[in-house]
């Protein structure tokens, strides 16, 4: 291809003398001598893709995805804990099975533990004990191991200022859950406390629950010890389970 | 090799002729707004210099200007970082990128004055940015920490460079469209997407779902842009300044899909630990793994395409800057695969390792790329040629070596101090106190960074004010014997 350039060179200059820089000469090709030292502007090598490079995306692949199996917590919104499994899983898993398999699901009181440990580990602590001073324990608390209408009037709508447990003297506030949890979890919840760490008292169902939180409707504030001591120790909520032989209790 | 420099002195010329005479048009037509874009780009990096500096010192001599709130460690470190990502980064991927459009699309750009605008805006948007940091008024997100005010400056100034490099790609001469051509169009679209949308979700979301956007943007930020503009230069100038083609084709391709595909995905392994689904850093991490593919395809491109040429790091500084940061950002993604492993990330998380990880992208890599394609392109915009073999050199060791240590200390006492703070048993103060060695190390590299800068600083105004040596032959680290060009 031949060509005259000088049709170029005044495109590029035919705004005029005015417009040449400092030290610039009009002739283009002088000022620009790194541009014509220049190499020509670079192309492509067509080699194609090695094929071990494709066992390194398939080694990638494989290792992405067995990470993504495992620590997916089962894409739940509300598993935080890479490690927990993957409940949903396991729930279809469960009614996947023959008919009656159902007990190997997980129990009340396994639900339990696992709604506690969501919600109530960081002050109770997970030995049951919570912290001295702070948050009173619910192992071998005369609160938890007695009839079920205390425990799950606190459950359900807190309790505020003092309170002496198991002869310890606490004063924060214990939340009230209500609204957070639904009755199978504050059931369950109850039933694991009231059966863990050496405490023995029956198990509190969900339709106890329901008939509480009805019960209770109307109480807006979280309850007081003293609104806690006015109900008898051994009072249980309607319905349900019969009443813990009295020898059970502490 | 050919020898192009004799001109034939007859009146028909060859086409290789015409060729260089039509670059240099090229070239002289964006000569105003890289140029700016590269001076005010410098003139904050000097700036970050500076905050960087200080906020080392601050590490281990808290004490030090402690008289002045507005260098607390704090407001320093956040000034540090934005100056250094949009003071002095975008600003020169801006000016190299227009070059490189200009070249690639083999058009002469025409109205400049958009540009000059949009830069013009940017830097009053990182001004107001950067003052507003330093008198405490901040956003809490990494990189986002600029008020809404310097946040629509920079949007709208990005957006005219966008538009801008858009209309060039429209109006390109016809030929195949390079490798670098599909990067810097990925970092047109990349940068107004990230920036806008993480502005406006951050002001409409609250809580976790913040902190999940702010690591999502900054992730995108160095992975997709940065990387982007960066990789480009190198697939650029590697070849040119050898006078080869690229490796592969094939590899090229591979490289960018699977690098665009997957680095917006791998931003949630900055919350692993924290108070998000546990799918959220799993998926992050597994993109983070994926990452593997553009590591291996582009390093082993970069590798075979400079394959029995690498002596030329002895000549040409714009192969020594542009290769050194290829090799830092491979090093860069390779650590990234490793410590976004949440077994790997028990020991690196909350700790100074994040810092450096931060640096090796936005320093060794994509910075040092930005010298190499400065000490390319600044000669043909301002007529001649660098002053000076030993400034470069001065410039490259001092940047070398000091950001290698500051890297390297803060990886090494990023680790140390991960695994002290998991043992229960020691105290805060004392772990702190374990650290200090390293972060004294670190401020000896920072000083090196210093003197790098300022040479470079110098060295690039004696260019601008055409101090330079004259037109024709190249500034190298030492003579070659065969002819052609290896600036």
């Amino acid at each position: 291809m031949k060509q005259n350039p000088e049709d170029l060179r005044t495109a590029g200059l035919h705004r005029g003398a005015g417009h040449i820089d400092y030290r610039e000469t009009s002739d283009v090709t002088e000022v620009h001598s790194a541009v014509t030292r220049e190499k020509a502007e670079p192309g492509f090598g067509s080699v194609p893709v090695p094929l071990w490079l494709m066992a390194v995306a398939g080694v990638a692949i494989f290792w992405a995805g067995a990470y993504l199996g495992m620590f997916s917590g089962g894409f739940s919104g509300d598993v935080f804990n890479e490690l927990s499994g993957m409940p949903k899983t396991q729930t279809k898993a469960t009614q996947g099975g023959a008919g009656g398999e159902q007990a190997k699901g997980p129990s009340v009181a396994e639900e339990g533990k696992r709604y506690f440990t969501q919600n109530c580990v960081s002050c109770h602590q997970a030995t049951g004990l919570g912290v001295p001073g702070q948050y009173p324990p619910l192992a071998k608390s005369e609160f938890v191991n007695g009839g079920s209408r205390r425990v799950a009037m606190i459950l359900l709508k807190g309790l505020q200022g003092p309170v002496k447990v198991s002869g310890g003297q606490f004063n924060g506030a214990m939340p009230a859950w209500e609204k957070t949890l639904t009755d199978k979890k504050i059931s369950a919840i109850l039933t694991y406390i009231r059966q863990e760490w050496g405490n023995k008292a029956p198990e509190i169902t969900q339709d106890q629950i329901a008939a509480a939180r009805k019960e209770f409707a109307s109480r807006a504030d979280s309850w007081t010890e003293a609104d806690i001591l006015a109900v008898p120790a051994d009072a249980n909520l309607e319905g349900g389970a019969p009443a813990a032989p009295a020898a059970e209790k502490k | 090799m050919t020898t192009q420099t004799e001109t034939p002195s007859s009146s028909a010329v060859t086409s290789i002729e015409v060729e260089a005479v039509d670059r240099a048009l090229i070239d002289a037509s964006t000569r105003a707004p890289v140029m700016f874009f590269y001076t005010t780009a410098l003139t904050w990096l000097f700036a970050a210099t500076v905050f960087g500096v200080i906020a080392s010192l601050k590490m281990h001599a808290p004490e030090f200007l402690g008289g002045w709130p507005a260098l607390t460690y704090g407001r320093i470190w956040p000034a540090f970082t934005n100056t250094l990502v949009y003071g002095w980064g975008c600003p020169a991927a801006i000016g190299t990128s227009i070059w490189l459009m200009a070249r690639l699309c083999r058009v002469a750009l025409r109205s400049p004055a958009a540009l000059i605008i949009g830069g013009i805006f940017w830097n009053i948007g990182v001004t107001v940015g950067v003052i507003s940091i330093l008198s405490g008024n901040m956003r809490p997100f990494e990189l986002l920490e600029f008020p809404r005010s310097a946040a629509i400056l920079l949007f709208i100034a990005y957006s005219l460079v966008s538009v801008w490099g858009l209309i060039m790609f429209n109006k390109r001469r016809s030929g195949h469209i390079y490798i670098t051509t599909w990067y810097l169009l990925g970092a047109f679209f990349w940068f107004p997407w990230l920036y806008g949308a993480a502005n406006v979700m951050i002001g409409h979301t609250h809580g976790a779902a913040q902190a999940g956007i702010a690591a999502w943007y900054m992730q995108g930020l160095l992975g997709l842009f940065f990387t982007s503009v960066g990789l480009g230069a190198v697939y650029y100038l590697i070849p040119k300044v050898l006078g080869r083609p690229i490796h592969s084709y094939y590899l090229a391709s591979l490289g960018f899909w699977t690098q665009a595909l997957f680095a917006g995905w791998t931003g949630m392994t900055r919350l692993t630990g924290g108070p998000v689904p546990a799918w959220m850093p799993t998926v992050s991490i597994a993109a983070t793994i994926m990452m593997l593919i553009p590591l291996v395809t582009v390093t082993v491109n970069h590798v075979l395409t400079m394959y029995g040429r690498y002596d030329m790091v002895y000549y040409s500084p714009t192969i020594r800057f542009t290769i050194f940061g290829a090799f830092a950002w491979s090093l860069s993604i390779f650590a990234a695969i490793i410590t976004s492993l949440r077994s790997v990330d028990r020991l690196t998380h909350f700790t100074q390792f994040s810092a450096g990880q931060f640096q090796l992208i936005v320093y060794a890599f994509f910075t040092m790329v930005m010298f190499g394609s400065m000490y390319y392109i600044v000669p043909r915009l301002v007529g001649c040629e660098w002053l000076s073999a030993t400034f470069i050199r001065v410039h490259f060791w001092g940047a070398a070596y000091g950001m290698g240590l500051v890297i390297l200390m803060l990886f090494i006492g990023g680790a140390a101090q991960g695994d002290a703070w998991l043992d229960p048993q020691l105290s805060p103060a004392l772990v702190i106190g374990y650290f200090q060695p390293y972060m004294i190390a670190r401020t000896i590299g920072w000083l090196l960074i210093v003197l790098a800068h300022l040479i470079f600083f110098l060295h690039f105004l004696a260019m601008l004010f055409r101090l330079g040596q004259p037109s024709g032959e190249p500034t190298l680290f030492a003579a070659i014997e065969e002819g052609g060009d290896h600036v």
